[in-house]
Protein backbone atom coordinates (compact mmCIF):
# COMPACT_ATOMS: atom_id res chain seq x y z
CA UNK A 1 0.00 0.00 0.00
CA UNK A 2 2.97 2.27 0.46
CA UNK A 3 3.33 2.72 -3.25
CA UNK A 4 -0.36 3.26 -3.91
CA UNK A 5 -0.66 6.57 -5.74
CA UNK A 6 -4.38 6.79 -4.85
CA UNK A 7 -3.35 7.85 -1.37
CA UNK A 8 -1.78 11.02 -2.60
CA UNK A 9 -5.04 13.02 -2.57
CA UNK A 10 -5.88 13.95 1.02
CA UNK A 11 -8.57 15.98 2.82
CA UNK A 12 -6.74 19.32 3.00
CA UNK A 13 -4.90 18.53 -0.14
CA UNK A 14 -2.54 16.66 2.13
CA UNK A 15 -0.48 13.84 0.72
CA UNK A 16 -1.17 10.89 3.03
CA UNK A 17 1.29 8.54 1.38
CA UNK A 18 4.18 9.32 3.80
CA UNK A 19 1.88 8.39 6.69
CA UNK A 20 0.87 5.05 5.23
CA UNK A 21 4.40 4.37 4.14
CA UNK A 22 5.71 5.04 7.65
CA UNK A 23 3.13 2.76 9.26
CA UNK A 24 3.73 0.05 6.68
CA UNK A 25 7.47 0.22 7.08
CA UNK A 26 7.35 0.29 10.88
CA UNK A 27 4.87 -2.55 11.27
CA UNK A 28 6.70 -4.78 8.78
CA UNK A 29 10.04 -4.00 10.39
CA UNK A 30 8.75 -4.70 13.88
CA UNK A 31 7.26 -8.07 12.95
CA UNK A 32 10.22 -9.28 10.90
CA UNK A 33 12.63 -8.01 13.52
CA UNK A 34 10.81 -9.86 16.29
CA UNK A 35 11.10 -13.10 14.34
CA UNK A 36 14.83 -12.51 14.00
CA UNK A 37 15.43 -11.15 17.50
CA UNK A 38 13.67 -13.91 19.47
CA UNK A 39 16.16 -16.67 18.56
CA UNK A 40 19.09 -14.26 18.72
CA UNK A 41 18.09 -12.97 22.18
CA UNK A 42 17.49 -16.53 23.43
CA UNK A 43 20.92 -17.54 22.23
CA UNK A 44 22.47 -14.50 23.93
CA UNK A 45 20.55 -15.20 27.14
CA UNK A 46 21.59 -18.84 27.39
CA UNK A 47 24.87 -19.44 25.58
CA UNK A 48 28.17 -19.89 27.32
CA UNK A 49 30.11 -19.34 24.09
CA UNK A 50 33.15 -17.12 24.37
CA UNK A 51 32.07 -14.97 21.43
CA UNK A 52 28.88 -13.92 23.18
CA UNK A 53 30.20 -10.49 24.32
CA UNK A 54 31.30 -9.77 20.75
CA UNK A 55 27.87 -10.62 19.36
CA UNK A 56 26.28 -8.51 22.08
CA UNK A 57 28.52 -5.59 21.10
CA UNK A 58 27.62 -5.94 17.42
CA UNK A 59 23.93 -6.04 18.37
CA UNK A 60 24.27 -2.84 20.36
CA UNK A 61 26.28 -0.94 17.71
CA UNK A 62 23.22 0.74 16.13
CA UNK A 63 22.61 2.42 19.50
CA UNK A 64 25.96 4.16 19.36
CA UNK A 65 26.71 4.81 15.69
CA UNK A 66 25.28 7.96 14.14
CA UNK A 67 22.50 6.96 11.73
CA UNK A 68 24.50 8.50 8.91
CA UNK A 69 27.43 6.17 9.56
CA UNK A 70 25.14 3.17 9.73
CA UNK A 71 23.32 4.37 6.62
CA UNK A 72 26.58 4.89 4.79
CA UNK A 73 27.75 1.33 5.39
CA UNK A 74 24.33 -0.08 4.53
CA UNK A 75 24.39 1.97 1.32
CA UNK A 76 27.73 0.41 0.43
CA UNK A 77 26.48 -3.06 1.35
CA UNK A 78 23.26 -2.67 -0.66
CA UNK A 79 24.95 -1.16 -3.68
CA UNK A 80 24.40 -3.25 -6.84
CA UNK A 81 28.19 -3.38 -7.28
CA UNK A 82 28.81 -5.36 -4.10
CA UNK A 83 27.96 -8.88 -2.96
CA UNK A 84 24.60 -8.52 -1.22
CA UNK A 85 23.24 -5.77 -3.45
CA UNK A 86 24.32 -7.60 -6.62
CA UNK A 87 22.83 -10.90 -5.43
CA UNK A 88 19.55 -9.12 -4.71
CA UNK A 89 19.50 -7.60 -8.20
CA UNK A 90 20.15 -11.00 -9.76
CA UNK A 91 17.43 -12.57 -7.62
CA UNK A 92 14.67 -9.99 -7.99
CA UNK A 93 15.74 -7.61 -10.71
CA UNK A 94 15.44 -4.67 -8.32
CA UNK A 95 18.05 -2.78 -6.39
CA UNK A 96 18.10 -2.65 -2.61
CA UNK A 97 19.21 0.95 -2.52
CA UNK A 98 16.46 3.56 -2.81
CA UNK A 99 13.74 0.91 -2.53
CA UNK A 100 11.17 -0.03 0.07
CA UNK A 101 12.73 -3.48 0.60
CA UNK A 102 16.11 -1.92 1.25
CA UNK A 103 14.46 0.42 3.71
CA UNK A 104 12.92 -2.50 5.62
CA UNK A 105 16.31 -4.24 5.84
CA UNK A 106 18.02 -1.05 6.94
CA UNK A 107 15.33 -0.38 9.55
CA UNK A 108 15.77 -3.87 10.94
CA UNK A 109 19.47 -3.26 11.45
CA UNK A 110 18.80 0.18 12.88
CA UNK A 111 16.20 -1.04 15.40
CA UNK A 112 17.89 -4.36 16.22
CA UNK A 113 19.02 -3.41 19.76
CA UNK A 114 15.53 -2.17 20.60
CA UNK A 115 14.15 -5.64 19.92
CA UNK A 116 17.03 -7.77 21.20
CA UNK A 117 17.70 -6.07 24.51
CA UNK A 118 14.20 -6.22 26.08
CA UNK A 119 13.89 -9.81 24.89
CA UNK A 120 17.26 -10.83 26.28
CA UNK A 121 16.42 -9.19 29.63
CA UNK A 122 13.06 -10.96 29.72
CA UNK A 123 14.56 -14.34 28.79
CA UNK A 124 17.29 -14.00 31.40
CA UNK A 125 14.64 -13.23 34.02
CA UNK A 126 12.78 -16.51 33.45
CA UNK A 127 13.67 -18.55 36.55
CA UNK A 128 15.54 -21.82 36.06
CA UNK A 129 13.53 -24.14 38.35
CA UNK A 130 10.33 -24.15 36.22
CA UNK A 131 12.44 -24.86 33.13
CA UNK A 132 14.17 -27.75 34.87
CA UNK A 133 10.82 -29.00 36.14
CA UNK A 134 9.45 -28.91 32.59
CA UNK A 135 12.45 -30.91 31.40
CA UNK A 136 11.92 -33.61 34.03
CA UNK A 137 8.26 -33.76 32.96
CA UNK A 138 9.37 -34.67 29.44
CA UNK A 139 9.44 -31.31 27.65
CA UNK A 140 12.22 -30.89 25.08
CA UNK A 141 14.05 -27.60 24.49
CA UNK A 142 11.67 -26.14 21.89
CA UNK A 143 8.65 -27.30 23.89
CA UNK A 144 10.01 -25.59 27.02
CA UNK A 145 10.72 -22.42 25.06
CA UNK A 146 7.20 -22.30 23.65
CA UNK A 147 5.31 -23.27 26.81
CA UNK A 148 7.40 -21.70 29.58
CA UNK A 149 9.84 -19.09 28.27
CA UNK A 150 7.59 -17.24 25.80
CA UNK A 151 4.53 -16.96 28.08
CA UNK A 152 6.67 -15.81 30.99
CA UNK A 153 8.34 -13.23 28.71
CA UNK A 154 5.11 -11.71 27.37
CA UNK A 155 5.99 -8.24 28.57
CA UNK A 156 9.44 -8.41 27.01
CA UNK A 157 7.89 -9.50 23.70
CA UNK A 158 5.41 -6.64 23.75
CA UNK A 159 8.08 -4.13 24.69
CA UNK A 160 10.37 -5.36 21.91
CA UNK A 161 7.58 -5.16 19.35
CA UNK A 162 6.50 -1.66 20.32
CA UNK A 163 9.98 -0.23 20.75
CA UNK A 164 11.14 -1.46 17.36
CA UNK A 165 7.92 -0.15 15.78
CA UNK A 166 8.26 3.23 17.50
CA UNK A 167 11.95 3.49 16.79
CA UNK A 168 11.37 2.82 13.10
CA UNK A 169 8.65 5.49 13.02
CA UNK A 170 11.21 7.95 14.34
CA UNK A 171 13.96 6.94 11.91
CA UNK A 172 15.50 9.66 9.73
CA UNK A 173 19.21 9.47 9.03
CA UNK A 174 19.34 5.90 7.83
CA UNK A 175 16.32 6.40 5.55
CA UNK A 176 17.86 9.46 4.04
CA UNK A 177 21.12 7.61 3.32
CA UNK A 178 19.71 4.33 2.06
CA UNK A 179 16.28 5.24 0.76
CA UNK A 180 16.54 8.84 -0.38
CA UNK A 181 13.31 10.70 -0.84
CA UNK A 182 11.13 8.88 -3.37
CA UNK A 183 7.38 9.53 -2.93
CA UNK A 184 5.47 6.34 -2.11
CA UNK A 185 8.71 4.36 -2.00
CA UNK A 186 10.95 5.81 0.65
CA UNK A 187 9.45 9.18 1.58
CA UNK A 188 8.39 8.51 5.18
CA UNK A 189 6.96 11.11 7.59
CA UNK A 190 10.29 12.19 9.05
CA UNK A 191 11.66 12.88 5.57
CA UNK A 192 8.45 14.62 4.56
CA UNK A 193 8.61 16.90 7.61
CA UNK A 194 12.21 17.68 6.78
CA UNK A 195 11.44 18.63 3.20
CA UNK A 196 8.34 20.60 4.31
CA UNK A 197 10.51 22.68 6.64
CA UNK A 198 13.17 23.07 3.92
CA UNK A 199 10.54 24.47 1.57
CA UNK A 200 9.08 26.66 4.38
CA UNK A 201 5.75 24.77 4.23
CA UNK A 202 5.26 25.08 8.01
CA UNK A 203 1.59 24.20 7.90
CA UNK A 204 2.35 20.80 6.43
CA UNK A 205 5.23 20.30 8.88
CA UNK A 206 2.86 21.14 11.74
CA UNK A 207 0.15 18.73 10.67
CA UNK A 208 2.52 15.81 10.20
CA UNK A 209 4.60 16.53 13.31
CA UNK A 210 1.67 16.96 15.66
CA UNK A 211 -0.03 13.91 14.15
CA UNK A 212 3.07 11.83 14.76
CA UNK A 213 3.42 13.20 18.27
CA UNK A 214 -0.15 12.34 19.25
CA UNK A 215 0.03 8.93 17.56
CA UNK A 216 3.28 8.00 19.31
CA UNK A 217 1.91 9.12 22.65
CA UNK A 218 -1.23 7.03 22.22
CA UNK A 219 0.66 3.91 21.16
CA UNK A 220 3.10 4.09 24.04
CA UNK A 221 0.31 4.79 26.56
CA UNK A 222 -1.63 1.78 25.30
CA UNK A 223 1.46 -0.39 25.73
CA UNK A 224 2.10 0.76 29.28
CA UNK A 225 -1.55 0.19 30.20
CA UNK A 226 -1.51 -3.30 28.69
CA UNK A 227 1.77 -4.08 30.37
CA UNK A 228 0.36 -3.18 33.72
CA UNK A 229 -2.66 -5.38 33.21
CA UNK A 230 -0.47 -8.28 32.04
CA UNK A 231 1.52 -8.04 35.22
CA UNK A 232 -1.59 -8.46 37.34
CA UNK A 233 -2.70 -11.52 35.36
CA UNK A 234 0.39 -13.44 36.28
CA UNK A 235 -0.11 -13.28 40.03
CA UNK B 1 22.11 -52.62 35.20
CA UNK B 2 18.34 -53.03 35.05
CA UNK B 3 17.29 -53.21 38.68
CA UNK B 4 19.92 -50.86 39.99
CA UNK B 5 20.82 -47.26 39.46
CA UNK B 6 24.55 -47.41 38.84
CA UNK B 7 26.48 -44.28 39.62
CA UNK B 8 30.15 -43.75 38.90
CA UNK B 9 30.31 -40.02 38.66
CA UNK B 10 32.11 -36.87 39.53
CA UNK B 11 31.04 -33.25 39.55
CA UNK B 12 33.56 -30.55 40.30
CA UNK B 13 32.70 -26.98 41.19
CA UNK B 14 34.72 -24.28 42.89
CA UNK B 15 34.88 -25.24 46.55
CA UNK B 16 32.94 -28.46 46.13
CA UNK B 17 33.39 -31.80 44.52
CA UNK B 18 31.05 -34.72 44.30
CA UNK B 19 32.45 -38.20 43.70
CA UNK B 20 30.09 -41.13 43.97
CA UNK B 21 30.63 -44.77 43.08
CA UNK B 22 27.57 -46.65 44.20
CA UNK B 23 24.67 -48.81 43.06
CA UNK B 24 21.21 -47.97 44.39
CA UNK B 25 18.50 -50.63 44.28
CA UNK B 26 15.59 -49.45 42.11
CA UNK B 27 12.81 -50.40 44.50
CA UNK B 28 11.25 -48.84 47.54
CA UNK B 29 12.47 -45.61 49.03
CA UNK B 30 16.16 -44.84 49.34
CA UNK B 31 16.79 -42.06 51.81
CA UNK B 32 19.81 -39.82 51.37
CA UNK B 33 20.79 -38.14 54.58
CA UNK B 34 23.56 -35.72 55.35
CA UNK B 35 24.32 -32.17 56.42
CA UNK B 36 23.60 -29.15 54.19
CA UNK B 37 26.20 -28.81 51.47
CA UNK B 38 27.12 -32.50 51.54
CA UNK B 39 26.11 -32.93 47.90
CA UNK B 40 22.70 -34.58 48.30
CA UNK B 41 20.93 -32.22 45.91
CA UNK B 42 23.81 -32.32 43.42
CA UNK B 43 23.58 -36.11 43.40
CA UNK B 44 19.85 -35.97 42.58
CA UNK B 45 20.46 -33.39 39.86
CA UNK B 46 23.07 -35.57 38.21
CA UNK B 47 20.67 -38.53 38.29
CA UNK B 48 17.94 -36.37 36.73
CA UNK B 49 20.29 -35.13 34.01
CA UNK B 50 20.21 -31.52 35.15
CA UNK B 51 23.98 -31.17 35.62
CA UNK B 52 25.70 -30.94 32.24
CA UNK B 53 29.06 -30.55 34.00
CA UNK B 54 28.97 -34.03 35.55
CA UNK B 55 31.37 -36.67 34.26
CA UNK B 56 31.33 -40.42 34.57
CA UNK B 57 28.74 -43.08 34.11
CA UNK B 58 25.07 -43.33 35.08
CA UNK B 59 22.78 -46.16 34.07
CA UNK B 60 19.38 -47.48 35.13
CA UNK B 61 16.45 -49.48 33.72
CA UNK B 62 18.72 -51.21 31.18
CA UNK B 63 19.61 -47.84 29.69
CA UNK B 64 22.76 -45.82 29.78
CA UNK B 65 21.93 -42.27 30.87
CA UNK B 66 25.42 -40.94 30.89
CA UNK B 67 28.66 -42.41 29.69
CA UNK B 68 31.35 -42.32 27.08
CA UNK B 69 29.13 -43.97 24.46
CA UNK B 70 25.90 -42.00 24.86
CA UNK B 71 27.24 -38.73 26.22
CA UNK B 72 24.55 -37.14 28.36
CA UNK B 73 20.96 -38.25 27.86
CA UNK B 74 18.91 -35.05 28.35
CA UNK B 75 16.64 -34.82 31.37
CA UNK B 76 13.47 -34.78 29.27
CA UNK B 77 14.20 -38.22 27.83
CA UNK B 78 14.94 -39.95 31.14
CA UNK B 79 11.39 -40.14 32.56
CA UNK B 80 12.68 -39.33 36.00
CA UNK B 81 10.31 -37.28 38.13
CA UNK B 82 11.80 -34.54 40.28
CA UNK B 83 10.03 -32.77 43.12
CA UNK B 84 11.93 -29.58 43.84
CA UNK B 85 12.44 -27.99 47.21
CA UNK B 86 10.61 -24.85 46.10
CA UNK B 87 7.91 -26.70 44.06
CA UNK B 88 8.92 -24.90 40.81
CA UNK B 89 5.34 -24.59 39.57
CA UNK B 90 4.56 -22.79 36.32
CA UNK B 91 3.32 -19.44 37.60
CA UNK B 92 1.53 -18.54 34.36
CA UNK B 93 -0.69 -21.62 34.42
CA UNK B 94 -3.41 -22.60 36.87
CA UNK B 95 -3.14 -25.80 38.90
CA UNK B 96 -5.06 -27.91 36.37
CA UNK B 97 -2.76 -26.83 33.54
CA UNK B 98 0.30 -27.43 35.70
CA UNK B 99 -0.91 -31.00 36.28
CA UNK B 100 -1.79 -31.58 32.64
CA UNK B 101 1.64 -30.39 31.56
CA UNK B 102 3.04 -33.66 32.86
CA UNK B 103 0.12 -35.74 31.61
CA UNK B 104 0.35 -34.43 28.04
CA UNK B 105 4.05 -35.18 27.81
CA UNK B 106 3.72 -38.66 29.24
CA UNK B 107 2.25 -39.87 25.95
CA UNK B 108 4.77 -37.99 23.89
CA UNK B 109 7.66 -39.82 25.56
CA UNK B 110 10.35 -41.31 23.31
CA UNK B 111 9.89 -44.92 24.42
CA UNK B 112 6.26 -44.94 23.32
CA UNK B 113 3.07 -46.24 24.89
CA UNK B 114 3.64 -49.46 26.82
CA UNK B 115 5.93 -48.28 29.60
CA UNK B 116 4.17 -44.95 29.96
CA UNK B 117 1.10 -46.09 31.86
CA UNK B 118 1.13 -44.19 35.10
CA UNK B 119 -1.65 -43.56 37.59
CA UNK B 120 -4.91 -42.09 36.28
CA UNK B 121 -5.41 -38.34 36.39
CA UNK B 122 -8.44 -38.64 38.67
CA UNK B 123 -6.63 -40.97 41.05
CA UNK B 124 -3.78 -38.50 41.40
CA UNK B 125 -6.11 -35.55 41.98
CA UNK B 126 -8.03 -37.61 44.52
CA UNK B 127 -4.99 -38.93 46.38
CA UNK B 128 -3.49 -35.47 46.75
CA UNK B 129 -6.86 -33.72 47.38
CA UNK B 130 -6.35 -31.32 44.51
CA UNK B 131 -9.98 -30.99 43.28
CA UNK B 132 -10.55 -27.70 45.02
CA UNK B 133 -7.28 -26.19 43.85
CA UNK B 134 -7.63 -26.91 40.13
CA UNK B 135 -8.71 -23.38 39.11
CA UNK B 136 -6.25 -21.55 41.33
CA UNK B 137 -3.05 -19.85 40.20
CA UNK B 138 0.14 -21.05 41.93
CA UNK B 139 0.71 -17.59 43.40
CA UNK B 140 -2.40 -18.07 45.54
CA UNK B 141 -1.42 -21.42 47.08
CA UNK B 142 0.10 -22.09 50.49
CA UNK B 143 3.49 -23.79 50.73
CA UNK B 144 1.93 -27.17 51.49
CA UNK B 145 -0.56 -26.84 48.62
CA UNK B 146 2.24 -25.94 46.22
CA UNK B 147 4.13 -29.10 47.13
CA UNK B 148 1.01 -31.23 46.69
CA UNK B 149 0.55 -29.77 43.20
CA UNK B 150 4.23 -30.38 42.45
CA UNK B 151 3.88 -33.99 43.58
CA UNK B 152 0.75 -34.42 41.49
CA UNK B 153 2.40 -32.91 38.44
CA UNK B 154 5.32 -35.28 38.87
CA UNK B 155 3.02 -38.33 39.10
CA UNK B 156 1.09 -37.15 36.01
CA UNK B 157 4.21 -37.56 33.91
CA UNK B 158 4.37 -41.29 34.83
CA UNK B 159 8.01 -41.32 35.91
CA UNK B 160 10.00 -44.52 36.34
CA UNK B 161 11.88 -43.10 39.29
CA UNK B 162 10.92 -40.23 41.58
CA UNK B 163 13.51 -37.91 43.08
CA UNK B 164 12.38 -35.97 46.13
CA UNK B 165 14.68 -33.04 46.85
CA UNK B 166 13.83 -31.89 50.39
CA UNK B 167 10.17 -31.51 49.41
CA UNK B 168 9.22 -30.50 52.96
CA UNK B 169 11.92 -28.02 53.76
CA UNK B 170 10.23 -24.94 52.27
CA UNK B 171 7.04 -25.67 54.21
CA UNK B 172 6.20 -24.52 57.73
CA UNK B 173 6.37 -27.04 60.54
CA UNK B 174 2.63 -27.69 60.88
CA UNK B 175 2.13 -28.41 57.15
CA UNK B 176 5.19 -30.64 57.17
CA UNK B 177 3.58 -33.38 59.23
CA UNK B 178 0.43 -33.08 57.07
CA UNK B 179 2.45 -33.53 53.92
CA UNK B 180 4.24 -36.73 54.94
CA UNK B 181 1.15 -38.95 54.47
CA UNK B 182 0.60 -37.32 51.05
CA UNK B 183 4.18 -38.18 50.14
CA UNK B 184 3.71 -41.78 51.24
CA UNK B 185 0.40 -42.15 49.40
CA UNK B 186 1.86 -40.59 46.26
CA UNK B 187 4.74 -43.02 46.19
CA UNK B 188 2.36 -45.91 46.79
CA UNK B 189 0.11 -44.71 43.95
CA UNK B 190 3.01 -44.27 41.56
CA UNK B 191 4.42 -47.67 42.49
CA UNK B 192 7.91 -46.71 41.38
CA UNK B 193 11.17 -46.40 43.31
CA UNK B 194 12.07 -43.11 44.91
CA UNK B 195 15.16 -41.39 46.22
CA UNK B 196 14.35 -39.04 49.06
CA UNK B 197 16.87 -36.40 50.06
CA UNK B 198 16.59 -34.55 53.33
CA UNK B 199 18.75 -33.30 56.15
CA UNK B 200 16.00 -34.19 58.62
CA UNK B 201 16.51 -37.76 59.83
CA UNK B 202 13.12 -37.78 61.52
CA UNK B 203 11.48 -36.97 58.17
CA UNK B 204 13.43 -39.69 56.36
CA UNK B 205 12.81 -42.33 59.03
CA UNK B 206 9.10 -42.32 58.27
CA UNK B 207 9.59 -43.79 54.81
CA UNK B 208 13.03 -45.22 54.18
CA UNK B 209 13.76 -48.76 53.01
CA UNK B 210 17.46 -48.12 52.86
CA UNK B 211 19.71 -45.24 53.65
CA UNK B 212 22.73 -43.54 52.16
CA UNK B 213 24.61 -41.11 54.29
CA UNK B 214 26.56 -38.38 52.54
CA UNK B 215 29.24 -36.02 53.71
CA UNK B 216 31.47 -33.61 51.77
CA UNK B 217 30.43 -34.97 48.39
CA UNK B 218 30.98 -38.64 49.25
CA UNK B 219 28.71 -41.48 50.27
CA UNK B 220 30.08 -42.31 53.70
CA UNK B 221 27.71 -45.10 54.73
CA UNK B 222 24.91 -47.19 53.33
CA UNK B 223 22.56 -49.49 55.17
CA UNK B 224 19.16 -49.73 56.81
CA UNK B 225 17.17 -47.19 58.73
CA UNK B 226 19.47 -47.61 61.75
CA UNK B 227 21.67 -45.04 59.96
CA UNK B 228 18.94 -42.49 60.55
CA UNK B 229 18.72 -43.05 64.27
CA UNK B 230 19.58 -40.27 66.64
CA UNK B 231 22.54 -40.65 68.97
CA UNK B 232 22.01 -43.40 71.55
CA UNK B 233 18.95 -44.94 69.90
CA UNK B 234 18.11 -48.62 69.88
CA UNK B 235 15.89 -50.48 67.44
CA UNK B 236 13.79 -53.38 68.62
CA UNK B 237 11.98 -55.79 66.32
CA UNK B 238 8.41 -56.15 67.51
CA UNK B 239 5.23 -57.91 66.47
CA UNK B 240 1.66 -56.90 67.30
CA UNK B 241 -0.24 -59.56 69.27
CA UNK B 242 -3.44 -57.72 70.01
CA UNK B 243 -4.81 -54.19 69.90
CA UNK B 244 -7.12 -53.72 72.86
CA UNK B 245 -8.87 -50.84 74.59
CA UNK B 246 -5.93 -50.16 76.89
CA UNK B 247 -3.24 -50.22 74.22
CA UNK B 248 -1.27 -52.59 72.04
CA UNK B 249 0.11 -55.89 73.26
CA UNK B 250 3.41 -56.85 71.65
CA UNK B 251 5.52 -59.98 71.67
CA UNK B 252 8.13 -58.00 73.57
CA UNK B 253 5.91 -55.91 75.83
CA UNK B 254 3.07 -53.47 75.82
CA UNK B 255 2.43 -49.96 74.45
CA UNK B 256 -0.09 -47.55 75.94
CA UNK B 257 -1.00 -46.34 72.45
CA UNK B 258 -3.42 -48.21 70.17
CA UNK B 259 -1.34 -48.75 67.05
CA UNK B 260 -3.09 -48.71 63.73
CA UNK B 261 -1.68 -52.15 62.86
CA UNK B 262 -3.37 -55.56 62.59
CA UNK B 263 -2.33 -58.47 64.84
CA UNK B 264 0.74 -60.17 63.42
CA UNK B 265 2.09 -56.93 61.89
CA UNK B 266 5.80 -56.45 62.37
CA UNK B 267 7.51 -53.16 62.98
CA UNK B 268 10.45 -51.64 64.74
CA UNK B 269 10.34 -49.81 67.98
CA UNK B 270 12.88 -47.05 68.36
CA UNK B 271 13.87 -46.17 71.88
CA UNK B 272 16.52 -43.75 73.02
CA UNK B 273 18.71 -44.86 75.91
CA UNK B 274 17.59 -41.92 77.99
CA UNK B 275 13.93 -42.85 77.47
CA UNK B 276 14.37 -46.11 79.34
CA UNK B 277 13.60 -44.57 82.67
CA UNK B 278 13.20 -47.45 85.00
CA UNK B 279 14.10 -51.02 85.49
CA UNK B 280 12.52 -53.04 88.18
CA UNK B 281 12.02 -56.66 89.07
CA UNK B 282 8.27 -56.90 89.18
CA UNK B 283 6.72 -53.40 89.32
CA UNK B 284 3.84 -53.58 86.91
CA UNK B 285 1.40 -50.79 86.19
CA UNK B 286 4.06 -48.06 86.21
CA UNK B 287 2.84 -44.90 84.58
CA UNK B 288 4.79 -45.05 81.30
CA UNK B 289 4.24 -44.83 77.56
CA UNK B 290 5.14 -48.50 77.30
CA UNK B 291 6.82 -51.50 78.83
CA UNK B 292 9.29 -53.99 77.46
CA UNK B 293 10.05 -57.40 78.87
CA UNK B 294 13.77 -58.05 78.99
CA UNK B 295 16.12 -60.59 80.43
CA UNK B 296 19.55 -60.09 81.88
CA UNK B 297 22.14 -61.44 79.49
CA UNK B 298 25.58 -62.71 80.34
CA UNK B 299 27.99 -59.81 80.71
CA UNK B 300 29.68 -58.51 77.58
CA UNK B 301 33.41 -58.84 76.84
CA UNK B 302 34.12 -55.69 78.83
CA UNK B 303 32.36 -57.10 81.84
CA UNK B 304 29.34 -54.78 81.45
CA UNK B 305 26.05 -56.48 82.23
CA UNK B 306 23.74 -56.54 79.18
CA UNK B 307 20.08 -57.04 78.55
CA UNK B 308 18.35 -59.19 76.01
CA UNK B 309 14.99 -58.43 74.44
CA UNK B 310 13.49 -61.25 72.40
CA UNK B 311 16.95 -62.67 71.64
CA UNK B 312 18.29 -59.25 70.58
CA UNK B 313 21.29 -58.30 72.65
CA UNK B 314 20.92 -54.79 73.92
CA UNK B 315 23.84 -52.64 74.91
CA UNK B 316 21.77 -51.31 77.75
CA UNK B 317 23.35 -51.70 81.14
CA UNK B 318 20.70 -52.33 83.78
CA UNK B 319 20.20 -49.28 85.92
CA UNK B 320 20.58 -49.69 89.63
CA UNK B 321 17.30 -51.07 90.94
CA UNK B 322 16.14 -52.99 93.98
CA UNK B 323 18.79 -55.58 93.24
CA UNK B 324 22.24 -54.17 92.64
CA UNK B 325 23.50 -56.85 90.24
CA UNK B 326 20.77 -58.89 88.66
CA UNK B 327 21.78 -62.42 87.82
CA UNK B 328 21.91 -63.53 84.17
CA UNK B 329 18.62 -65.05 83.07
CA UNK B 330 16.56 -62.91 85.42
CA UNK B 331 13.51 -61.21 83.89
CA UNK B 332 13.13 -57.43 84.03
CA UNK B 333 10.54 -54.93 82.91
CA UNK B 334 11.80 -51.78 81.21
CA UNK B 335 9.52 -48.77 81.46
CA UNK B 336 9.63 -46.48 78.42
CA UNK B 337 9.19 -42.73 78.70
CA UNK B 338 8.87 -42.49 74.92
CA UNK B 339 9.33 -44.43 71.71
CA UNK B 340 8.82 -44.17 67.96
CA UNK B 341 7.19 -46.75 65.69
CA UNK B 342 9.08 -47.40 62.47
CA UNK B 343 8.32 -49.62 59.48
CA UNK B 344 9.98 -53.08 59.56
CA UNK B 345 13.57 -53.45 58.46
CA UNK B 346 14.02 -53.64 54.71
CA UNK B 347 14.85 -57.01 53.20
CA UNK B 348 18.21 -55.86 51.88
Amino acid sequence: MGSDPANSAGGWAIDWSPVWLTLHLSALTAVLLLALAVPLAWWLATTRARIRPLIEAVTALPLVLPPTVLGFYLLILFSPDTGLGAAWVRLTGETLTFSFTGLVLASMVYSLPFAVQPLQTAFEAVPRPPLEAAATLGAGPFDRFRTIVLPQSRRGLLTALVLSFAHTVGEFGVVLMVGGNIPGQTRVISIEVYSAVETLDYERAHVLSSGLLVFSFLVLSAVYVLNRRGRRDVF
Amino acid sequence: MCSELILELALRRPGFDLAVDHAIALRGVTAVSGPSGSGKTSLLRVIAGLEPGATGHVSAFCEEWQGPKVGLMPAWRRRVGYVFQEAALFDHMNVARNLDYGLERRRAGPSGGAGQRGPERDAIIDTLRLERLLDRMPGRLSGGERQRVALGRCLMSAPRLILLDEPLSAVDHASRSELIPYLQRSLALAGVPAIHVSHSRAELRKMADRVLRMDAGRITASGGSELLLPEGAILLDARVLEVGPEGTRLDIGHLGQRLDLPPGAEFQLMVRRDQVVRISGSEAGVAAAGRIEARVAPPGPDGMPLLEVARQALALPPVAGPQETPAPGEALTLALAGYEVLPPRAAD
